[in-house]
């Protein structure tokens, strides 16, 4: 499956579940945390999962009883983590001036 | 009593209140129907996934209507690039399964080709090689006349060529020979390695079963002329180059194969009726040698030239070039 488009969106949306990487996160929370334009979210997700990063589950509720309907949870699968993190090294280490301070690692977000 | 102004800031500053909870519960209820909209916009199989995860996270907004609104606004803003996310996945499988159609026919023909020349093939181009060098390098020729003319004309080409290299020399040889004939003039053309490859496996195996049909038409009934056998082993060529390459224009563009097929039926069916035209003249051809050549490609110059002048929509389906 191809790499999907490392957008500096994306890239923010990968870095903000990479802070925990087990988590379960849906659109709203992370549009919210990454004050992102509310619905380019899902267009970021959609991608993300086609390209195997991501995969996406239903929260386990009772819609009754919660008086909600369940959410859509994302979290990163095991590759997608490990790509995620080396497309986000490699964007610190392009973006880090050469007669600079190495990059400490951290996401440009 | 005149009704003034203060009346109606008072009426005003008692409806306002109302109006404005009206307002804002319109919100959220417009918000809900955009949302919906936007799952609409989505290929039909996510839309009810994207619905509810949209409508759950929308309810997380309640009592902030405005804000859900805008919220839902941006949804349906953004549910095209949701959309093309998830089309992706589809476009990919049928790029996988095109592939290997093309991989299969190419394979299978050309495969089926060697074959045929081992199995008596090669001792067949030995009656009357010049003859069949002239209509190979002929047929090569006529694979050039799109690029050489730059008009496209779909699936047109002087097919009779390789109908009269299969006839004149049998299944084993003239089929190899024709798609030999046909990839020469490509890699002149400069088509891509793909491209030449199918259509050599495509001419292999649509020329041996019209070669088959022949041969099976004629051993049936000997004692029918045998311009019958070739307007049976026309058909089988017309309507099996057509199969092959109908499957994977379905696979290329599913989308627009309902749209062309009408156009491509009409003609392919003029290309046979052109084929079945030029049958008499193979035997010619063939007894004659390259004489009548002339007069083999006539039928179908003509039909090149109706297609031009006449209806020059049926001559150039947009989505593919020269063959294919």
């Amino acid at each position: 499956m191809a790499a999907p488009r490392m957008t500096l969106q994306t890239q923010r949306v990968l870095a903000a579940m990479l802070e925990n990487p087990l988590g379960q996160h849906y659109g709203l929370e992370l549009s919210r945390r990454l004050v992102l334009p509310t619905g380019s979210i899902y267009p970021i997700l959609a991608r993300l999962e086609r390209a195997g990063w991501v995969s996406s589950r239903w929260e386990e509720i009772d819609p009754v009883a919660t008086g909600r309907r369940p959410r859509r949870y994302y979290h990163l699968t095991g590759t997608g983590a490990e790509q995620a993190r080396r497309e986000l090294d490699q964007t610190v280490r392009s973006i880090t001036p050469r007669w600079g301070v190495a990059g400490s690692g951290e996401v440009p977000v | 009593m005149r009704w003034g102004w203060q009346e109606t800031v008072a009426v005003g500053a008692l409806l306002l209140p109302l109006l404005q909870q009206d307002a804002f519960e319109w919100c959220y209820w417009l918000a809900e129907r955009l949302v919906r909209r936007a799952a609409g916009r989505l290929p039909a199989v996510h839309r009810h996934r994207y619905r509810e995860e949209w409508l759950a996270e929308l309810a997380e907004l309640r009592g902030r209507n405005v804000s859900a609104l805008l919220w839902a606004l941006w949804v349906l803003v953004n549910a095209p690039s949701v959309g093309r996310g998830l089309r992706e996945d589809a476009a990919d499988r049928w790029r996988l399964l095109s592939n290997g159609y093309i991989t299969a026919v190419s394979a299978a023909g050309l495969g089926l080709g060697g074959w045929l020349l081992a199995h008596g093939g090669v001792q067949l181009i030995e009656h009357g090689p010049r003859s069949l060098l002239v209509l190979v390098g002929l047929s090569a020729v006529a694979q050039l006349r799109p690029y050489l003319t730059r008009v496209h004309t779909g699936s047109l080409s002087f097919g009779s060529l390789d109908l009269a290299l299969v006839i004149g020399w049998g299944m084993a040889a003239g089929a190899p020979a024709a798609a030999f004939a046909t990839m020469l003039g490509q890699v002149v053309g400069r088509r891509s390695a793909d491209k030449v490859l199918f259509n050599g496996g495509q001419y292999v195996l649509c020329l041996a079963g019209a070669g088959w049909v022949f041969q099976t038409v004629r051993e049936s009934q000997p004692s029918s002329p045998e311009p019958l056998a070739i307007v049976a082993a026309a058909v089988a060529f017309t309507a099996l180059n057509s199969l092959l390459m109908r499957v994977l224009f379905a696979l290329q563009d599913p989308d627009a194969v309902a749209r062309q097929l009408r156009k491509d039926w009409i003609v392919e069916g003029l290309m046979c009726i052109a084929l079945t035209a030029a049958a008499p003249f193979v035997p010619l051809v063939l007894e004659s040698r390259a004489a009548f050549v002339p007069l083999l490609l006539l039928p179908e110059a003509a039909l090149l030239l109706l297609v031009f002048r006449l209806c020059p929509g049926l001559g150039c389906p947009p989505a593919r070039a020269a063959r294919r």
